[in-house]
C-alpha cells in the first residue's frame, strides 16, 4: 500500500512525458492511455480498504469496499475508450493522407 | 540536436514538478479524516432502497443513472464519429488466413460468449457485471468473427447501418425508461423512488426497472463498440 | 414548472432518434432538428422572462434526497449562459443549412450533442456529472473540427484531441482528488469540507481545475489548438464554439473557483493579482498574435482569446461590479463575434478564401455585407454606441474601483492595439478594385438573416444595455456568497 501512490504519480508522469517528447502519433496515444489508466487505478485504489468485501451484498458484511469510485471508474473507462477510438480513427485517416505517423511531417497549418 | 535535448529537459522538469506537487497532495489527502458520506449512504441503505444487491449497478442505474445516460451518449457519439471519419474503404487491415482448427474452435466457443454476455446483462443487479460488461463481450464476439472469418462474413450479416439502428433503439429504450420515471415518478430517471415494484433483493426480477436499463445499455454498448471496431478495420 | 430537465431530454431524444429518421426519410431530419432547437431556445427564454418568480430552481434527478442525488440547478448566474443558449444554436443551425452539404444528419447529431453538453455543464451541481457532460461536449467538438474532411481540419482535430485529452485527464484527476479529500461529489457540500484541506493541496486542486478547463477556453499558454481548429472547421461550428461553448467552460471554471475555494481564499493569497495579471497577459498576447495573422478565421480566433482576457480580468477582481461587467462582456462578445464570423462566412462566398489579401475590392462585389462587416469590426474595438463599448466601460470602472489602475490602463491600450488588426481587412476590402467581376454571388435568406439579427441585437444592447443588465445584475449573489448557493442546493 505504501508504494501505491508513488506508483500512480510515476505512471502519470511517464505518460505525460511520453506525450510531450514523442513524435509518433501512436506513441502519443499510448502516453495518454497510460495517464488515463493510472487515474482509473487511483479510483480502484481509493475504493479498497484492507479486508473489505466486494460491494455485492448477498449476505451481511463487516466491511464493504467503497462502491462509488468503482462506478465512477466504469464511467471513466467508457469515456476514455471512446476518446481513444476517435484518436485512432483520426490517425488512420491522417496516415492514409500523408503516409506517415510522424507529427512533424504533417504540419500544413502555420503558427 | 541541441534543440531536441532542450525540449526533453524542459519536459522532464515540467513533469517532475507536477509529480512532486501530486505526491504532496496525495500525502496530504491520505492523511485527512474524511467522512465518505455518499458511500456510507449507498452501503447502508442501497439494497433496501433500490432492491439491487450489486451496489455498483445500484449506483449506475439508480442513484447516478443520469451519469450513465451521459456515458451512453458519449459511446453513441463516439461510434457515429468513427463511422463518420472513416467511411467505406478508407481503413484497411491485413487479411489473415487461419487454419480450420481456429475456425472450428471459434465456432465452438461463440455460443458460450452469447451465454455469458446474456448472463452478465440479465444478472447485472445481482452479481458483478451489468450492461456495460455484457455489451463489451458482445462486441468482443464481433471482433473474433471479423478476425477469423473475415470482414465480409461479418458485414453481410450486420453492416454498420443495421447496427446503428439497433443502437438507436437501445438508446431510445433507455431514454424512455427515464421519461417513464418522469411521468410515473415525477423525476427524470426515477426508478425506485418512483414507486416501481422492487421485488425481493436477490431475485432475478428485482431492482425495479434496472434489468430493463441493463438490457438497453447492453444492446447499445455491444452495437456501439462493434460499429467502432468495424469502422476501424476494413479489408481491401 | 420544472422545464429545465427538458433541456436534457430534448437533445437526447434528437441525438438518439436522428439516425432512425434519417433511415426512414431524409426529409424528416431538418424539421426534427429545428423543432428541438426552437424548443430549447424557448425553454431558455421562458426562464429568462420568468426569472423573478422561478429562480433559483432545483431539480433532483431520480427523486433522491438532495444530498445524495445529482441535482440540476438554475440560479441567476446561470442566466448569463441561458441568454446565449436562447440565441446562438438556432441561428447557427439556420446558417448550416446551406453550409453543410455533406452528411447533414451527422452534423445535426453532433451539434445536438454539443448543446446537450453545454446545457448539462451549466446546470449540473454534481462534480462527476459535470465531467460526463464536459466529455460529451468535448467529444463532439473534436468531430466537428474534423467535419470538413480537409487536410487542415483533420490535423487540427488531432491536435485539439491530444491537447483536449490532456486537459480532461487533469480535470478528472482534480475531480477524483476532490472526492477523495471531501468524500462527496455534491458541489454544495464540497466548500465546507474544502476548508480542512491544507493550503498547498488546495492550490494543487485549483491548478488542476484551471488547467483542465483552461485548455478548453484557450487560456493563454494552452491556447494553441484554437486558431488551428477554427481555420479548418465550418462557420456554424465556430459560431457555436466561440459564441456558446467556450463561454460555458469559462462559466463553469468561475463557478468552481468561487464556490469551492471562495473569494476570501483568493484575497488572502496572491491569487487575485495573479489572475488579473494573467488576464492582462492573455489579452495582450491575443492582440499581439492577431496582428500577425493573414487568415480571417485565425485572426478572429486570436481576437476571441484576447476578449476572454478582458473577461478574466473582470472576474479576477472578485467584486460585484467586476462580475456583472465580466458577465456583460461575455454575452456581448459572444453575440458580436457570432455576427462577425457569419459575415466572414458570407464574404467567403465571393472570394472562396479566408486570406485577407485575396479580399481586395470586396466592397464592389458585396457592398452591403462589407459595410456591416466594417461596422462590426469598429464595434469590436469598443466605439460607442456598440455593446462592447458598454462592457469595456463597465470593466474599466470596476477595475478602477477595485484599485487596479495598471490593468485598467492596459484595457484601453489593448483596445488601441486591436484597432491595428481590425483596420487591415477594412482597408483591403475598400481598396484595389479589380473591376466588376460579372455575376454577383447571391446570399440566401438563411445566410444573411442570422448575420443581420445578431448585428441588430448587438446594436440594441449597445443602445439599451439595461435589457441585459436587468438579467444579470443579481448574478453575483450566487458567486460571492457561497452560503446562498449551498442553501439553494441543500435547503435551509
Amino acid at each position: 500500500m505504501i508504494l501505491l501512490y508513488p506508483t500512480i504519480v510515476l505512471l502519470i508522469c511517464m505518460g505525460l512525458y511520453t506525450v510531450l517528447t514523442q513524435t509518433n502519433m501512436i506513441k502519443i496515444i499510448i502516453g495518454i492511455s497510460i495517464v488515463e489508466s493510472s487515474i482509473i487505478l487511483l479510483l480502484g485504489a481509493m475504493a479498497y480498504f484492507p479486508g473489505a468485501a466486494a460491494p455485492v451484498l448477498d449476505h451481511p458484511f463487516e466491511l464493504v469496499a467503497d462502491p462509488l469510485p468503482q462506478a465512477l471508474g466504469l464511467t471513466a473507462i467508457v469515456i476514455n475508450a471512446s476518446t481513444t477510438a476517435i484518436m485512432l480513427a483520426l490517425v488512420i485517416k491522417l496516415h492514409n493522407r500523408y503516409d506517415t505517423l510522424n507529427i512533424h511531417e504533417i504540419k500544413k497549418l502555420r503558427g | 540536436m541541441k534543440n531536441i535535448s532542450f525540449n526533453k529537459l524542459f519536459s522532464f522538469s515540467l513533469v517532475s514538478l507536477l509529480g512532486v506537487l501530486l505526491l504532496i497532495s496525495f500525502y496530504d489527502i491520505s492523511n485527512l479524516e474524511v467522512t465518505l458520506s455518499l458511500s456510507e449512504h449507498y452501503i447502508n441503505y442501497g439494497v433496501e432502497e433500490t432492491g439491487a444487491i450489486n451496489l455498483v449497478t445500484a449506483i449506475l442505474f439508480d442513484y447516478r443513472a443520469f451519469d450513465t445516460i451521459g456515458e451512453a451518449t458519449v459511446i453513441f457519439t463516439a461510434a457515429s464519429i468513427v463511422a463518420l471519419i472513416l467511411p467505406q474503404h478508407e481503413a484497411s487491415m491485413l487479411k489473415t488466413e487461419f487454419t480450420p482448427i481456429v475456425h472450428q474452435s471459434i465456432a465452438f466457443i461463440l455460443p458460450f460468449f452469447w451465454v455469458i454476455s446474456i448472463f452478465l446483462i440479465a444478472y447485472g443487479h445481482l452479481s458483478p457485471g451489468g450492461g456495460f460488461s455484457g455489451g463489451v463481450i458482445i462486441s468482443a464476439m464481433s471482433i473474433l468473427i471479423i478476425f477469423t472469418y473475415g470482414f465480409h462474413y461479418m458485414t453481410r450479416r450486420f453492416n454498420v447501418t443495421r447496427l446503428s439502428l439497433i443502437e438507436d433503439f437501445g438508446a431510445l429504450l433507455f431514454l424512455s425508461i427515464g421519461v417513464f420515471g418522469l411521468i410515473y415518478g415525477g423525476s427524470f430517471l426515477a426508478n425506485s423512488q418512483a414507486g416501481v415494484y422492487l421485488g425481493n433483493p436477490g431475485e432475478l426480477l428485482s431492482g425495479g426497472l434496472m434489468p430493463l436499463s441493463n438490457l438497453a445499455v447492453g444492446a447499445k454498448v455491444g452495437t456501439g463498440l462493434s460499429i467502432i471496431f468495424i469502422s476501424l478495420t476494413r479489408e481491401d | 414548472m420544472d422545464l429545465l430537465i427538458w433541456l436534457i431530454i430534448i437533445p437526447l431524444f434528437t441525438i438518439f432518434s436522428i439516425g432512425i429518421f434519417n433511415y426512414i426519410n431524409k426529409k424528416f431530419v431538418l424539421p426534427v432538428v429545428f423543432t428541438s432547437a426552437i424548443l430549447q431556445s424557448g425553454i431558455a427564454i421562458y426562464y429568462i422572462i420568468n426569472r423573478n418568480n422561478l429562480l433559483p430552481q432545483l431539480y433532483n434527478v431520480g427523486n433522491w434526497q438532495r444530498d445524495i442525488a445529482i441535482n440540476l440547478s438554475i440560479d441567476n448566474f446561470t442566466l448569463v449562459i441561458f441568454v446565449l443558449i436562447a440565441i446562438m444554436p438556432l441561428l447557427s443551425l439556420l446558417y448550416s443549412i446551406t453550409e453543410i452539404q455533406r452528411k447533414p444528419a451527422k452534423f445535426y447529431l453532433l451539434i445536438n450533442v454539443l448543446l446537450l453538453g453545454a446545457s448539462g455543464m451549466v446546470m449540473t451541481a454534481d462534480l462527476f456529472n459535470f465531467y460526463v457532460f464536459f466529455e460529451i461536449a468535448s467529444i463532439s467538438s473534436y468531430a466537428l473540427v474534423a467535419f470538413r474532411d480537409e487536410d487542415i481540419s483533420l490535423e487540427a482535430a488531432f491536435e485539439y484531441l491530444i491537447i483536449g485529452s490532456i486537459g480532461s485527464v487533469f480535470l478528472l484527476l482534480g475531480i477524483v482528488l476532490t472526492y477523495q479529500a471531501t468524500g462527496t461529489l455534491n458541489m454544495a457540500m464540497i466548500p465546507g469540507r474544502m476548508a480542512e484541506i491544507p493550503v498547498i493541496t488546495r492550490q494543487v486542486l485549483m491548478s488542476l481545475f484551471i488547467i483542465g478547463l483552461g485548455v478548453k477556453f484557450a487560456l493563454v499558454p494552452l491556447h494553441a489548438w484554437m486558431p488551428d481548429a477554427y481555420q479548418g472547421s465550418p462557420i456554424s461550428y465556430i459560431v457555436l464554439s466561440s459564441g456558446l461553448v467556450v463561454n460555458v467552460y469559462f462559466f463553469v471554471l468561475v463557478r468552481i473557483l468561487f464556490i469551492f475555494f471562495g473569494v476570501e481564499f483568493f484575497q488572502e493569497t496572491i491569487f487575485t493579482n495573479l489572475i488579473v495579471g494573467w488576464g492582462v497577459l492573455s489579452m495582450l498576447f491575443g492582440h499581439g498574435a492577431a496582428l500577425q495573422q493573414d487568415n480571417l478565421k485565425r485572426l478572429f480566433a486570436y481576437s476571441t482569446i484576447a476578449q476572454l482576457g478582458y473577461v478574466i480580468i473582470a472576474f479576477g477582481l472578485g467584486t460585484e461590479a467586476g462580475i456583472v461587467a465580466g458577465s456583460f462582456h461575455l454575452i456581448s462578445h459572444a453575440l458580436l463575434k457570432g455576427a462577425i464570423f457569419f459575415t466572414a462566412g458570407n464574404l467567403h462566398k465571393a472570394t472562396g478564401s479566408y486570406q485577407i489579401r485575396e479580399m481586395k475590392g470586396m466592397a464592389e462585389k458585396m457592398p452591403v455585407m462589407s459595410i456591416i462587416f466594417v461596422l462590426m469590426l469598429i464595434a469590436m474595438v469598443g466605439i460607442p454606441p456598440s455593446n462592447i463599448f458598454v462592457s469595456k466601460w463597465l470593466i474599466l470602472s470596476a477595475a478602477v474601483e477595485a484599485g487596479y489602475l495598471l490593468p485598467a490602463f492596459m484595457i484601453v491600450f489593448g483596445s488601441f492595439l486591436s484597432l491595428g488588426y481590425y483596420l487591415r481587412p477594412v482597408i483591403t476590402i475598400y481598396t484595389g478594385y479589380t473591376g466588376f467581376p460579372g455575376k454577383l454571388p447571391l446570399l440566401k435568406f438563411n445566410e444573411y438573416f442570422p448575420t443581420l439579427l445578431l448585428a441588430g441585437i448587438c446594436l440594441i444592447i449597445g443602445l439599451f444595455p439595461g435589457y441585459i443588465l436587468n438579467i444579470i445584475d443579481t448574478a453575483p449573489e450566487f458567486l460571492l456568497e457561497q452560503s446562498n448557493f449551498i442553501i439553494h442546493i441543500l435547503g435551509g
